[in-house]
């Protein structure tokens, strides 16, 4: 059965993972569809979702709540006869109904008393139609049962009329017509350079008239042929490069070699610059080496660079920490003189008289000097006396 | 198979394919029919017994799956080897109470198979095969489903 539409997650059977059908609830409360719970229940006597034990599915299921079951009658599914035509959409309570008794396209026995094949319900009063004709458009033998779904849906050369432009044209053309059809939606011309308009092809020569990257077009055109030609004559220059430096050495190696002898060699080397093999590949390792040489350059370069910068980065940090340190210092020094300070003021405060009610103008100090007694608790206690507000 | 079989394991393979919905670490490598499939499985944290390395499992769905359990065993192919767990035989056989016939429920999918496999390496610590994994790979003939597993150990 085909749902119309995304099935809401708490309405499918998590055996099946399909929307349930004819659902039961289990003691435990969960939901399956019954036929899926009896195989599992076969196999299994505990609930598939959390292992409760089942022992008798009669007692310990019953049917689920009518809220589910009317949710579930609600779903829209499509005719199963969708295949052969029917575009029905209908609430799944239904759809039997319909199949069984009105859709016209349900196959059912061929009224021919002497033939044992199905035929749609719409054909029921022609007859017997399990005989072969000539499709009048194909000329293919076909079932006359299934003649109108052959010309409908299959037949190559039955005219079609296109979606978009209304166009008549053979079946079998329907490639061709896209190609064409100026309702079909097309990119612009000059996408390639970042025009991002889809339109109908009829519409496309008016946008590309007014298209902004008509400009850059023609000019993008022309750099990539530059860009070819460019690359088309770098190869020819390393080509140049390779054959020069095997004449180089070439008149290196053998300086011993007769003029006449390399004369005759030398327009035989336009056609064939490299003779002998080893040569080709000794040019080659030479213009490897020197590639090396200079990858190897610019590695020490590059590094050179980076120490730098890792240099020029740190020397700030550490500046920075060197102050830091410094006003850290300070900062401890002033720590140590103020508690000096609060140390001796305490000792004239006990001196002076016990209670301590006239305390010194800091707000926590009250507190501390009425309960110097226990001095690890004193943190805790103005937490209490003075709770963080948030 | 049976119907429900086929259509339970199409939309499995449906949810897995068009909406690539399965968690980290674990890859669909092949699922031509709906009897056989191939996953990747890699343990994601830094495990070491683990780390850097991918495991493949094979499932096999019988007839009256997700009734019943699938098959589900590690197979060793290059670069693929059989992970190191007390449960885990050499031979590719998993010993996990989820994939026997007791522990097994149908509500359990091939996707949440392999989180259990994953979660199940990722806990481990203990970098050795299960006691006597010589003579089980040796004398084992029984399909993976067939063994009496004793599931004593709940530790790893």
């Amino acid at each position: 059965m085909a749902y119309e539409g995304n099935v809401d997650e708490n309405l499918i059977c998590p055996i099946c993972r399909v929307a349930l059908v004819a659902p039961v609830i289990t003691n435990c409360d969960h939901v399956f569809c019954q036929k899926c719970l009896v195989q599992a229940h076969a196999l299994n006597p505990v609930c598939p979702v959390d292992r409760q034990p089942l022992l008798k599915l009669s007692s310990e299921t019953r049917p689920a709540p009518k809220v589910v079951a009317n949710q579930l009658d609600n779903l829209t599914v499509r005719c199963p006869n969708r295949p052969r035509g029917c575009d029905l959409v209908v609430a799944r309570s239904l759809v039997e109904n319909h199949v069984s008794r009105y859709c016209d396209k349900t196959l059912v026995p061929c009224p021919h008393p002497s033939c044992d094949k199905t035929i749609a319900r719409k054909d029921v009063a022609k007859g017997c139609l399990h005989y072969e004709v000539d499709c009048e458009f194909c000329g293919q033998p076909v079932q006359k049962a299934g003649l109108e779904t052959h010309q409908d849906m299959e037949c190559l050369n039955r005219k079609t009329n296109c979606e978009l432009c209304d166009w008549e044209f053979v079946r079998s053309k329907q490639e061709e017509h896209t190609k064409e059809c100026p309702e079909v939606e097309v990119t612009c011309r000059f996408a390639p350079f970042g025009c991002n308009h889809k339109m109908s092809r009829r519409r496309l020569e008016q946008h590309c008239a007014g298209c902004e990257y008509r400009v850059v077009g023609p000019v993008g055109e022309q750099l990539a042929e530059l860009r070819a030609e460019m690359t088309a004559l770098k190869e020819k220059d390393r080509l140049k490069d390779r054959r020069i430096k095997f004449l180089e050495n070439r008149g290196y190696s053998a300086p011993a070699a007769t003029e006449n002898i390399s004369n005759m060699n030398l327009p035989a080397q336009e056609t064939a610059p490299y003779e002998s093999r080893d040569q080709y590949f000794l040019s080659l390792f030479e213009t490897m080496e020197s590639k090396v040489e200079r990858l190897s350059s610019a590695l020490t370069e590059v590094e050179g660079r980076h120490s730098m910068m890792l240099f020029n980065e740190t020397m700030p940090i550490k500046d920075q920490l060197t102050e830091i340190r410094s006003t850290l210092g300070v900062l401890g020094m002033h720590v140590r003189w103020l508690m000096n300070f609060r140390l001796q003021e305490r000792g004239r405060v006990l001196g002076g008289g016990g209670g301590g009610t006239n305390s010194p103008s800091l707000p926590g100090t009250s507190q501390e000097s009425s309960s110097d007694s226990n001095l690890p608790r004193r943190l805790s206690d103005t937490m209490r006396e003075h709770p963080p507000r948030l | 198979m049976s119907s429900l079989g086929t259509k339970r394991l199409g939309k499995e393979l449906a949810n897995e394919q068009v909406s690539k919905s399965l968690p980290p670490g674990i890859t669909l490598v092949k699922a031509d029919d709906l009897q056989e499939w191939l996953l990747d499985i890699q343990v994601l944290d830094q495990n070491p017994i683990y780390a850097g390395e991918t495991y493949r499992l094979k499932f096999r769905f019988g007839k009256q799956y997700p009734i019943e359990p699938p098959e589900v065993v590690f197979t060793k192919q290059e670069n693929r080897p059989i992970p190191m767990h007390p449960h885990i035989y050499s031979n590719g056989i998993i010993c996990l109470d989820l994939l026997g016939s007791s522990g097994w429920s149908p509500v359990q999918n091939v996707e949440s198979v392999c989180m259990s496999i994953q979660s199940m390496l990722t806990g481990n610590t203990k970098n050795h095969r299960p006691e006597g994994d010589a003579d089980f790979v040796s004398t084992n003939k029984a399909r993976p489903k067939d063994i009496e597993f004793y599931y004593h150990d709940n530790e790893v």
